[in-house]
């Protein structure tokens, strides 16, 4: 066990990869299809040593660093609670729904974080392969004022790997409306109290972004490269900017081969080349097996 | 390059819709015929006259000018039967189609000048018969009409002509009485001259050779002799190249026409003979008076009287001639009076037979200086008097065979176009495909510049000043790497179809029925 699945263990109370209420029987639970993922160009075990892996790597550092979370002393130290990410874009067509598939699998393999995929525009589920069912609409509108409802009736379990997806579920009609009520917030983030909330929001300009930009820590704004002109970017900033002034970027799909910059590519090679780690773990069929 | 690659649906795209209209508007394009007429203005029809030379010229370039305004291209319409379609309307509507008519004609009308008295008479139209009767009626209006005439002239270019031929004439006439002045003294001078009373038919040996071979000591003689030879040898020099340049005129009549050629020939010839027979000995006497009678005749028959260079020539010949029979007379005497000294007086030596004329003839008792002075101006008066001539007969034949001084020849009559004269299709099209690509990589080069897209954080940060936390390549999945190969595929498809359809229309464009519609039986008609 590294450095991180010890934190992640110690953060939880549980050991690494048993995520809670998991079982084999269970219908809200699913299997992760590598393979699939591997054919859809997504992160899946053993992408740890490809450029991808590299990529998300810088990518989880940074947005971490962000957030105010730290790994002083080998735990996750929150400075204070932020978990939730929403990641959107000025246009459909960006990336945003492998953006944010991805982070929530490197999250969840790589660094052994409990991550939830809210899915407030279909396309994760249809990545994954998952069935259709109640999800985030039937969740935020279910009446909590007495007892808090838990995320976990509505939510589908990954076995062996710390990441749950919430569904899109019913339309909802009114997001202004239903986000008026300020403890929307506090719903969202204790969806995932241990770890990341990251929700694959529509493009920036749609009332449910604004609403959801209402109560996300960082609102990550993916940038298609070669394909998002810097007029709408600007707008799309813009338009959620008073809302939430917590705005980063990610470049989807840069071109130019396999050139990976940033610290955490040194760091990746550094701790593969020194044996052991997570990626090795996976491959063994250890804890997510 | 790598910009360029990513936008080369963009490049493709827009060099397939540059190429469609380019090579659509170029195989769609009417076709123009062109008959044309070559003409030579002969505006130096005898004279080699330098002043009259610049004023031929002056005038066939205002012919030219004026062939293009507006009284002649109307004559032009009228004469094509352009008009014909102008004749049921009212006087209004007729105005106006002529203006519309003569602006086409103008248009389509073209006269250059490739060189000096050559015109080219052009005229397109996209039906080739039109092309045909334009050209045939621009270059029937050019003949007909007195097109050389100065604008300024009143009375036409005739009344012009003859002012200025005969200020010229009065000009040589004015010479002529000067050197018959000169000639005139020369002769008074030389009035008790003995040669007068000597028998033609035995002319003594020039007594200053005697004097010299009788005072001088030997070796003078013998100085003398050989600076005789040495100018001898310059002079037969000079006649041999005179010879060859007569020959030459020859020849290039000979290439002008049998008839001209013949009769300039003979009168050469003959004065070559002349020379011989004069430095032949005098029992000749008859002979050269006949042959002195048959150049008359012939130059007066009009041979090349008329001819300036041919003039000059023979002048130069003839003194060549005179000067070679001087200097062999000179050389023999004192060749005489080296090999026998007692022979005083030197009968007998062979010396060329004198001239009619006493003035023209040698004088023995005279200095040779005298004897070429007279020499030179008996052939200024020679020269003088042919221009004269010329000048005259010139002022005698303008009216009746060239308007204005300008004889045409049609060296090329307009003839029914065969095939069209433009526009050049296959280039057209062959530069078509190279505009379009040209256009594609500028069309994708200028959206890299203009678009503002980002591919890389560096630049994304710099614009937007937000900061970027990372980025991602494009997925290396098997699909996208089929849907990579798949756009390959389909780009390449793209190109090839691209070259294939500006083959096919270069092909197209080449093609032998459609470039020339009319049947090649057709077209000879």
């Amino acid at each position: 066990m590294n450095m991180i699945e010890k934190a992640v263990a110690r953060a939880t109370g549980r050991p690494f990869g048993a995520a809670s209420g998991e079982g084999g029987d269970d219908p809200n639970s699913f299997d992760l299809d590598h393979d699939r993922l591997a054919e859809r160009g997504l992160y899946h075990a053993g992408a740890e040593d490809a450029r991808l892996g590299a990529e998300l790597r810088v990518v989880r550092r940074r947005l971490l660093r962000r957030l105010g979370l730290s790994r002083r002393g080998g735990a996750l130290h929150t400075r204070r609670r932020r978990n939730i990410v929403m990641v959107c874009a000025p246009h459909a067509g960006a990336g945003v729904t492998f953006t944010a598939l991805n982070l929530a699998l490197s999250f969840a393999l790589e660094d052994g974080m409990d991550a939830l995929v809210a899915e407030a525009s279909a396309g994760v589920g249809e990545w994954l392969g998952l069935p259709e069912g109640a999800g985030l609409g039937e969740w935020l509108a279910a009446p909590g004022d007495a007892a808090p409802v838990s995320v976990d009736s509505y939510c589908l379990r990954a076995r062996g790997a710390p990441l749950r997806v919430l569904r899109a579920g019913a339309p909802v009609a009114d997001w202004p409306a239903l986000f008026a009520d300020k403890a929307m917030g506090a719903r969202l983030a204790g969806a995932a109290p241990e770890g990341l909330v990251i929700i694959d929001a529509p493009p920036a300009h749609t009332p449910q972004a604004a609403a959801l930009a209402e109560y996300a820590d960082e609102i990550l704004m993916v940038v298609c490269a070669e394909g998002t002109r810097s007029s709408s970017l600007v707008a799309a900033i813009d338009e959620l900017v008073d809302i939430n002034p917590e705005i980063s970027l990610m470049l989807n799909r840069r071109p130019g081969g396999d050139a990976v910059s940033g610290p955490g590519f040194y760091e990746h090679n550094r701790t593969n080349s020194g044996g052991g780690g997570s990626a090795a773990h996976i491959r063994q069929g250890g804890a997510f097996q | 390059m790598t910009g360029l690659w990513r936008r080369r649906w963009r490049a493709v795209a827009v060099a397939w819709a540059v190429a469609a209209l380019i090579w659509a508007v170029v195989l769609l394009a009417p076709q123009t015929y062109e008959s044309r007429a070559h003409v030579y203005a002969e505006a130096e029809p005898a004279t080699s006259d330098a002043g009259l030379r610049d004023y031929y010229r002056q005038r066939v370039d205002a012919m030219r000018v004026r062939l293009l305004t507006r009284p002649q291209l109307e004559k032009i319409a009228s004469r094509a039967g352009f008009d014909a379609a102008l004749n049921s309307v009212t006087d209004d509507a007729r105005l106006a189609g002529m203006e519309r008519l003569t602006r086409r004609v103008a248009d389509n009308l073209s006269v250059e000048s490739p060189a000096a008295m050559y015109l080219v008479i052009s005229y397109r139209d996209r039906d080739a018969e039109t092309a045909l009767a334009g050209a045939e009626a621009a270059l029937d209006v050019l003949m007909e009409e007195d097109l050389a005439a100065p604008p300024g002239a009143a009375g036409g270019g005739d009344r012009f002509w003859d002012e200025v031929l005969s200020r010229r004439i009065a000009e040589q006439e004015d010479k002529l009485a000067r050197n018959e002045q000169a000639i005139a003294a020369l002769k008074r001078d030389r009035e008790p001259a003995p040669a007068a009373s000597v028998p033609a038919a035995r002319v003594p040996a020039p007594p200053l050779s005697t004097a010299a071979s009788t005072a001088a000591p030997a070796s003078d003689r013998r100085r003398a002799l050989r600076r005789a030879n040495e100018e001898l040898a310059s002079a037969r020099a000079r006649m041999t190249d005179l010879l060859n340049r007569a020959s030459g005129m020859m020849s290039g009549d000979a290439m002008a026409g049998p008839q001209r050629a013949g009769a300039a020939g003979d009168v050469m010839r003959l004065r070559l003979q002349l020379a011989e027979l004069r430095s032949r000995a005098p029992d000749s006497v008859a002979e050269i008076l006949t042959t002195e009678a048959r150049i008359a005749q012939l130059e007066q028959s009009g041979g090349r009287a008329a001819d300036g260079d041919y003039v000059r020539l023979q002048t130069d010949l003839q003194a060549a001639l005179d000067s070679v029979a001087l200097l062999k007379a000179r050389r023999d005497v004192l060749r005489d009076a080296l090999t026998a000294p007692s022979s005083e007086g030197a009968e007998g030596a062979s010396v060329a037979a004198p001239p009619a004329d006493p003035a023209e003839r040698p004088d023995p008792v005279a200095s040779p200086v005298a004897n070429l002075e007279a020499q030179k101006l008996q052939n200024d008066q020679r020269a003088l008097k042919s221009a004269h001539a010329a000048l005259a007969s010139l002022r005698e034949q303008t009216p009746p065979t060239a308007p204005g001084g300008v004889a045409y020849t049609v060296l090329e009559p307009p003839r029914l176009a065969s095939s069209p004269a433009g526009p050049s299709r296959l280039p057209l099209v062959v530069g078509g495909f190279f505009l379009a690509i040209a256009a594609g990589l500028t069309a994708a080069a200028a959206q890299g510049a203009v678009d503002g897209r980002f591919s890389d954080e560096a630049a994304l940060e710099t614009a937007v000043g937000r900061p970027v936390l990372g980025a991602v390549g494009v997925a290396p999945s098997a699909a996208a790497a089929a849907a990579r190969r798949r756009g390959h595929a389909q780009f390449a498809a793209a190109c090839l179809g691209l070259v294939l359809a500006g083959a096919a229309c270069a092909w197209f464009a080449a093609s032998p029925s459609f470039a020339a519609p009319l049947a090649p039986m057709e077209a000879q008609t």
